[in-house]
């Protein structure tokens, strides 16, 4: 009864539009690259105090919502993730724009964050306490053979020449080296510049690499390049039901890592949308066509990180613990309006609790139908000749890099990551790969560093613990079969080589 | 018709006089109102740098003064919160260090200011600062799972001497979550396995699923996870708290280490001591204000204003025990 009286009220018009104003600024920022979610929230946070502290929740939910949607609507069209969660995107859905259909991509992935959305906030109705109370049981060996695993499907994203993409990665490894080392409080690869102590930051990394190595491309062609992509004819924006029948397993199993990955604290939403695309293609019956806008990449990254943000919703609210930075503004906001997140919060401020749990389902809801009835017109915009669309970008790029920490030098890291980002792909270097290594490495490094600090040196846990021994067995299994997958493509190919000589 | 008449082709040089005699102008109004004014602080917002990201505990208080001071006009400017996190909170506090003094930049930052210099990955401690004071402190413990087999913290000492290094503590390093058990430890004589585990909610989330033994916490996660399964053994404050009044302090036994956790507003060095006073005096009354008051227990935070010369001796003190203690934490 409790929740339907809670649907009843999320409904109502007061808490329906600021959901409805949260989801509306959300998809706005998220999809311009460099800002994002957390930035907007932190700004709104101080024009709350005055409202009601459900109405203020809500509008921020909706907003944090609508951000990690609205990342794949640049994604999508410019090859631009507007928010870090939406990278994988970029891998199918840009190829797929570039095929004459815009919209058809646009509106998968609007359908899969839909679905994603959804599937996080039933296990956060249903199943968030025991969740959240099986999450403690992973630790450092846990953290580590899952990232491992991750690491281990993802090394099959790379296209092209595996040799590059190895060594891509192992670029964007270096790349997370520098700045203070946790695991031993000290400083490393700093070189005595100050400006070093914290490294690299992964929004300027990941806006150098992938938003601004785009920009000097793009800048580099204008004049070359008219406007290449023509728009199919009649294309249906929204695919039929039978159409989306096909992807239910892929959207089940994304789902669920993505809220997996949102309930353990500090791993983030663009490792959720890692795991799920390099699983998605391991299971695919046409492994060869992800990264050639196939469908089934775009639904596993985008129900992925949706189902990320309903994910990490649930430690916040029955533990008080944030998944992730995002949801730490929440928790801020939610003090400020004191109230207080953790188990007693159910008996404190039921209501509360499930206007939150029933405002997400709903904004989810909102966000779906906001973006699939302005798909049809945003799809245009990969007919705008690029030059008008360049400066606003470049400019919304810097100013998003400048933003979360007030420092230059974060400006600077994205003019010099998007300068590399630029070599390397002319090189044929993919970006994918030097990203993934960046994000995972610094993960592992400390989680390995801790398990080995409790271990006293030893690597036997990670196959005596039960739940890190899977993981380890899990990761020998797809790395065999990513092999044996390998070799039969290959003798596949080399045969019908043969037959055509 | 004014254009034919011969006189107005002297107007265009009149009329480009014009507004450069008006710049000369506003420039002397506005040097005469400087000089006016130069005694007058402040007329111009005040930047508050905060080493963390928004929504993180610091950022969350400073927030609350922000929104006090602007409510109840206790400052005649506007503050803004200028969000710096990095490197341990040191890419902060060196921005705050290198700014004019001119009370225009403050900041806030913990005692993590003496432990990053004590690790080494800072050249400056607190003495490179002119200290505001002091919003409040929270106080301190040790904690353990629920389920722990450690019911007393006597227990937990005399396993871990029998057995040293044998008890995991869950620490962030080189912050004064290690480097306090580091202090304690050596005060009882024993050493702890310390791990490097994360942030504050990784911590929790270590204890609460038995991967580590121990932690350090405020009384307030004492008092939060309570039902999440965490409870403390030892307190560190100078008296027992009546939130848990069968938890023994650490002087009881026979650890002489009194420790807080607090949040310390900072101006660049040589900052003019009337300034200094103008915010302090904004920071006290704003302490005083109810709603304040209400936010800081949910925050559970003593709102006791302390000022400077309260807590130079305590900043020394520790900078002082801390330093010899970091070789060992290097170590291991």
């Amino acid at each position: 009864m409790e929740i339907l009286n809670a649907f009843q009220y999320a409904l109502s018009p007061y808490p329906m539009l600021w959901i409805l104003i949260g989801v509306a600024s959300g998809i706005f920022v998220g999809a311009i690259p460099g800002l994002g979610g957390g930035m907007l929230m932190a700004l709104t946070v101080p024009l709350t105090f005055s409202m009601d502290s459900t109405h203020a929740i809500l509008l921020l939910m909706g907003m944090h919502v609508g951000s990690v949607s609205g990342g794949l609507i640049s994604a999508t069209l410019l090859k631009m993730p507007g928010t870090p969660s939406a990278m994988m995107t970029t891998l199918d859905g840009y190829p797929m724009a570039q095929k004459g259909q815009p919209g058809k991509a646009l509106s998968l992935g609007i359908g899969a964050s839909l679905f994603g959305g959804i599937v996080s906030g039933i296990f956060l109705l249903a199943l968030a306490p025991p969740l959240s109370s099986f999450a403690h049981k992973f630790g450092p060996w846990e953290y580590f053979t899952m990232v491992l695993m991750a690491l281990v499907l993802i090394a099959s994203i790379t296209q092209g020449s595996m040799l590059k993409g190895l060594m891509a990665a192992t670029l964007g490894l270096l790349a997370a080296m520098p700045g203070l080392n946790e695991s031993d409080g000290q400083l490393r690869l700093t070189y005595g510049f100050e400006a070093m102590d914290d490294g690299f930051n992964l929004l300027p990394v990941l806006l150098g690499i992938f938003v601004m190595s785009q920009i000097i491309k793009d800048a580099l062609q204008i004049n070359k390049k008219g406007v290449s992509v023509v728009m199919k004819k009649g294309e249906r924006i929204f695919p039929k039901f039978q159409e989306w029948k096909k992807h239910t397993v892929n959207i089940l199993r994304s789902s669920c890592i993505g809220t997996w990955v949102g309930i353990l604290p500090g791993i983030g939403a663009s490792i959720s949308s890692m795991v799920s695309y390099g699983i998605a293609k391991t299971f695919s019956k046409t492994p060869e066509k992800f990264g050639t806008g196939h469908e089934e990449g775009i639904v596993a990254a985008e129900s992925a990180n949706n189902a990320n943000a309903g994910g990490a919703l649930i430690p916040l609210i029955t533990i008080g613990i944030p998944g992730a930075p995002v949801d730490a503004i929440l928790l801020g906001a939610m003090i400020m309006h004191q109230i207080q997140p953790g188990p007693l919060l159910f008996e404190t401020n039921g209501p509360l609790v499930w206007s939150l749990m029933t405002g997400y389902l709903v904004a989810n809801l909102v966000m779906f139908l906001i973006m699939v009835f302005s798909a049809r017109f945003l799809a245009k915009v990969v007919t705008i000749n690029r030059a008008y669309l360049i400066p606003i970008v470049f400019a919304f790029c810097l100013i998003g890099a400048y933003g979360p920490s007030n420092r230059m030098f974060d400006v600077w890291v994205v003019l010099g990551f998007g300068v590399l980002g630029y070599f390397l792909d002319r090189a044929k270097f993919p970006l994918g790969p030097f990203v993934i290594g960046y994000v995972l490495a610094g993960i592992m490094e400390s989680e390995l560093r801790s398990g080995l600090q409790m271990s006293e040196g030893s690597f036997a846990p990670m196959i005596t613990r039960p739940i890190a021994g899977s993981f380890t067995v899990i990761a020998i299994a797809f790395l065999a079969y990513s092999i044996y997958q390998e070799w039969r493509s290959r003798t596949r190919v080399s045969s019908e080589d043969l037959s055509i000589d | 018709m004014r254009a034919l008449k011969p006189v107005d082709s002297y107007d265009p040089p009149r009329n480009a006089t014009r507004p450069s005699k008006l710049l000369a102008w506003a420039i002397a109004a506005i040097g005469l109102a400087l000089a006016a004014n130069a005694h007058s602080y402040p007329e111009r917002p005040i930047k508050i740098i905060v080493p963390t990201n928004a929504g993180g505990e610091v950022d969350t208080l400073v927030r609350i003064f922000q929104r006090a001071f602007q409510e109840n006009d206790l400052l005649p400017v506007k503050t803004v919160v200028v969000n710096m996190p990095g490197a341990g909170g040191t890419l902060g506090t060196r921005k705050i260090k290198d700014s004019r003094a001119d009370g225009y930049t403050i900041g806030v930052w913990t005692p993590g200011i003496v432990t990053s210099k004590a690790m080494g990955i800072a050249k400056y401690d607190h003495s490179s600062f002119e200290i505001i004071g002091r919003t409040g402190y929270s106080d301190l413990g040790f904690g353990v799972n629920s389920d722990s087999k450690f019911n007393s913290i006597q227990e937990l000492i005399e396993q871990s001497k029998a057995n040293p290094k044998s008890l995991q503590v869950a620490t962030n390093i080189g912050l004064p979550v290690h480097l306090i058990p580091l202090m304690f430890a050596e005060s009882a004589g024993t050493d702890f396995k310390f791990i490097q585990i994360g942030g504050g909610s990784k911590r929790l989330s270590s204890i609460l699923g038995g991967h580590t033994d121990m932690a350090m916490f405020s009384l307030l996660a004492f008092i939060q996870y309570k039902d999440a399964g965490i409870k403390p053994l030892v307190v560190l404050s100078e008296q027992r708290t009546s939130l848990f009044p069968d938890v023994p302090t650490a002087k009881e036994i026979g650890v002489d280490l009194v420790m807080q956790d607090t949040r310390i507003w900072l101006a660049p060095k040589g900052t003019p001591p009337e300034r200094i006073e103008l915010i302090a005096t904004a920071l006290r009354t704003a302490m005083e204000l109810p709603e304040v008051k209400k936010e800081f227990k949910t925050l559970g935070i003593h709102t006791t204003f302390g000022d400077a010369a309260e807590l130079q001796p305590f900043l020394d003190n520790m900078l002082e025990r801390v330093t010899p203690l970091v070789a060992k934490a290097r170590g291991r």
